[in-house]
């Protein structure tokens, strides 16, 4: 399957590692707020000067960087390069261009009202909470700028698919078009909540938001975001890992299905994520919950096909019995440093599956709903197998595209492993807190892990402190990637740019198309019904539910704001000497209560 | 590069037509028990709770 001759153009290597620096740098920071949640948690630190001493300022960072910038930057990037090599075709430069800097506008945009404090709404921007109007635009740009990533690709695969009639789309290329497929399906329905809903709602033009309908919006496209970021590294694992292993991918045809199954199945699950909202009637939650174990079997699918991918690769290697392959991998080949970060993901990934299946399983929600379990979950799959893979590719990418040597191997080998043993650790501290009830999104170093205060909870003393060990651990190895990554850039480059992705045979592989796996339009049409059934009735809940609409919220009290800015100025602190604000907050609490 | 120069030393040749993957099956059933144990022990965790 090596088909990729066409080199990337020098405009085009130049502007894929714009896009996989940039965010790189950012991620420092989002890193570095991770560490800070964990201490601030544990209530070892109490302020962070680097974003004005506030604990939800971090965590917007945090949120925002790690799992939206990065992954959506990431992604481009990728795709990029994945359709280039695949199709043996050159992208319209002007379009990638343009696709790209609307993405670093709209980053730059929304990290600056984060960083000016005009922002504290964490990742998810819930309304009634406001922040400033730039921060979703921000957001708007850089969804915009990955749409026009996606449509640059369209044209040319059209007319490789003209020039190649009877040939299969390259494995690799359909996952990347069904990552954005998914991904542009979905965000029409944040583009609705921010430009219809929010928008309006925080220039001051309307004062009441309909609160569930924006969460319904928004979890519509925030489950399929969690596809969107695991799917790129799911092109890794499929066409890139058994060749690494030293064998070939079990199945290409399992590879096709398993991507196609989640265009149906990557939307209409979305409201398990609102499982203990009010608003929506509990039969359509329990189908989309449904429909989530649905989406864990091409999962599960994936993990049988890797697994038997790797069985190749060991057996021939010399790997004997029903489980000897497993010990004749090149887990520590500095040669093969790549699939450390492969195999860490995978493993990581039988965690985070099982604690999912366990989150959408209505009942069960209810005892993690909201806890800490959550965050223990969700890093073993988004800070798990997504960020070992894009670190992984990010590295190996920006040393192919300048023609770098990679500096530092052994340490780079040692990061996925390292990163590993801390995740583990934070996300047991994580989860055994939160079957305790033991709460997310808290800073619960002023309460529950404050010995001095009346809420302390010595029983989760020992589970806070394991995240902070596991948290210093991922920290450090993160540490480390990033020096890395950035000394292998300012070395002198040491061969001819060359962007090349090592792509995998396959076992098993009908050398004409499946002709049900052949085509996106029928996936995609049934993906459109699929939605429509599951979220008509929902939709119809929330938009028919008399709760009325909410005003503007900021975090920093309890009533509401009187003008659109999301300022803080017009209403003082709390602590506030100001007795004629005070009596203002207290008529508009009384307003609110009544 | 890395991915590009496979130096593998095969120890062992496979015939892909009769390459039946029984571990990886094995494996498979083993996380699928797993995966139930899991969910189970969560599963009466609630009734516990009641
Ligand atoms: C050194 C590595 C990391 C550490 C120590 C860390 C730590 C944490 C902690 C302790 C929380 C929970 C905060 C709370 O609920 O009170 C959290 C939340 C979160 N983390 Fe991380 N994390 C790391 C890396 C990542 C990465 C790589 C991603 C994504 C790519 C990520 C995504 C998130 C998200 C989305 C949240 C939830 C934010 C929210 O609730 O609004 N984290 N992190
Ligand atoms: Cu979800």
């Amino acid at each position: 399957m090596n088909f990729d001759t066409l080199e990337l153009s020098k405009s085009m290597r130049r502007l894929l590692l714009l896009l996989l620096i940039l965010p790189m740098a950012l991620l420092v920071m989002g890193v570095y707020g991770g560490l800070m949640q964990a201490l601030f948690r544990a209530g070892i630190v109490t302020s962070d000067p680097f974003v004005g001493g506030e604990y939800y300022r971090g965590l917007t960072l945090h949120g925002v960087i790690n799992a939206l910038v990065f992954t959506t930057f990431f992604a481009v990037a990728f795709g990029h390069a994945v359709i280039t090599k695949t199709l043996n075709k050159a992208l319209n430069e002007r379009w990638a261009w343009t696709s790209g800097i609307l993405m670093i506008v709209g980053t730059v945009m929304t990290a600056l009202t984060i960083f000016a404090g005009r922002a504290d709404v964490l990742y998810t921007f819930y309304p009634p909470l406001q922040a400033d109007f730039f921060f979703y635009l921000g957001l708007v740009l850089v969804v915009v700028g990955s749409w026009i990533a996606f449509f640059t690709w369209i044209p040319p695969y059209l007319e490789w698919r003209r020039e190649n009639p009877g040939t299969k789309t390259p494995l690799a290329a359909v996952g990347i078009f069904v990552t954005f497929i998914v991904w542009f399906i979905a965000s029409i329905a944040v583009a609705v909540e921010i430009i219809v809903l929010i928008m309006p709602w925080v220039l001051g033009w309307v004062d009441g938001i309909n609160a569930m309908l924006a969460r319904t919006l928004f979890w519509m496209f925030g489950h399929p975001l969690v596809y969107f970021w695991l799917l790129p590294v799911y092109v890794m694992y499929y066409t890139m890992l058994p060749r690494l292993a030293g064998g070939k991918l079990y199945s290409d045809t399992a590879g096709r299905l398993v991507f196609f199954m989640f265009i149906v199945f990557s939307i209409p699950v979305g409201t398990h994520h609102q499982l203990m909202d009010p608003g929506i009637s509990s039969e359509w939650k329990l189908i989309q919950g449904f429909f989530t174990f649905m989406v864990a079997l091409p999962s599960l699918i994936t993990a049988f096909t890797l697994a038997a991918s790797l069985e190749y690769a060991g057996r021939k290697r010399g790997g004997k019995g029903l489980f000897g392959w497993m010990f004749k991998l090149p887990y520590f080949d500095t040669s093969r440093w790549l699939f450390a970060y492969f195999i860490t993901g995978l493993i990581l990934f039988i965690f985070g599956g099982i604690s999912g299946i366990i989150n959408a399983s209505y009942q069960m929600n209810a005892v993690v709903h909201n806890t800490a379990w959550l965050p223990g979950h969700f890093h073993m799959t988004v800070a798990g197998p997504v960020i070992l893979g894009m670190l992984g590719m990010s590295l190996y990418m920006v040393a192919k595209l300048t023609g770098k040597k990679i500096r530092m191997k052994k340490m780079v080998l040692a990061v996925p492993y390292v990163y590993s043993v801390g995740l583990l650790m934070m996300s047991w501290g994580l989860m055994r807190g939160g079957l305790q009830g033991m709460p997310r999104r808290t800073n619960t170093g002023l309460t529950y892990s404050n010995p001095d205060s009346a809420l302390y909870r010595a029983d989760w003393q020992l589970f806070t402190d394991v995240v902070v060990v596991g948290a210093s651990i991922m920290f450090l190895a993160m540490v480390v990637y990033f020096v890395a990554f950035f000394l292998t850039l300012v070395y002198r480059r040491a061969e001819e740019p060359s962007m090349s992705f090592g792509w995998t045979e396959s076992v098993h592989e009908s050398p004409t198309p499946v002709r049900w796996l052949h085509n996106f339009r029928p996936w995609v049409i049934v993906a459109l019904v699929l939605i429509f059934v599951t979220y008509a009735p929902v939709m119809y809940d929330v938009t028919t539910s008399n709760y009325g609409t909410s005003p503007r919220y900021g975090p920093d009290s309890p009533a509401p704001r009187v003008s659109p800015s999301p300022q803080s100025e017009d209403l003082p602190p709390p602590s506030s000497s100001d007795a004629e604000a005070g009596d203002e907050r207290a008529e508009r609490l009384d307003l609110l209560i009544e | 590069m890395e991915t590009q120069t496979p130096t593998d030393e095969t120890v062992e040749e496979i015939d892909d037509a009769s390459f039946f993957p029984k571990g990886a099956l094995a494996f498979f059933i083993l996380l699928i028990v797993f995966f139930a144990i899991l969910w189970f022990s969560m599963y009466f965790e609630i009734l516990a709770r009641q």
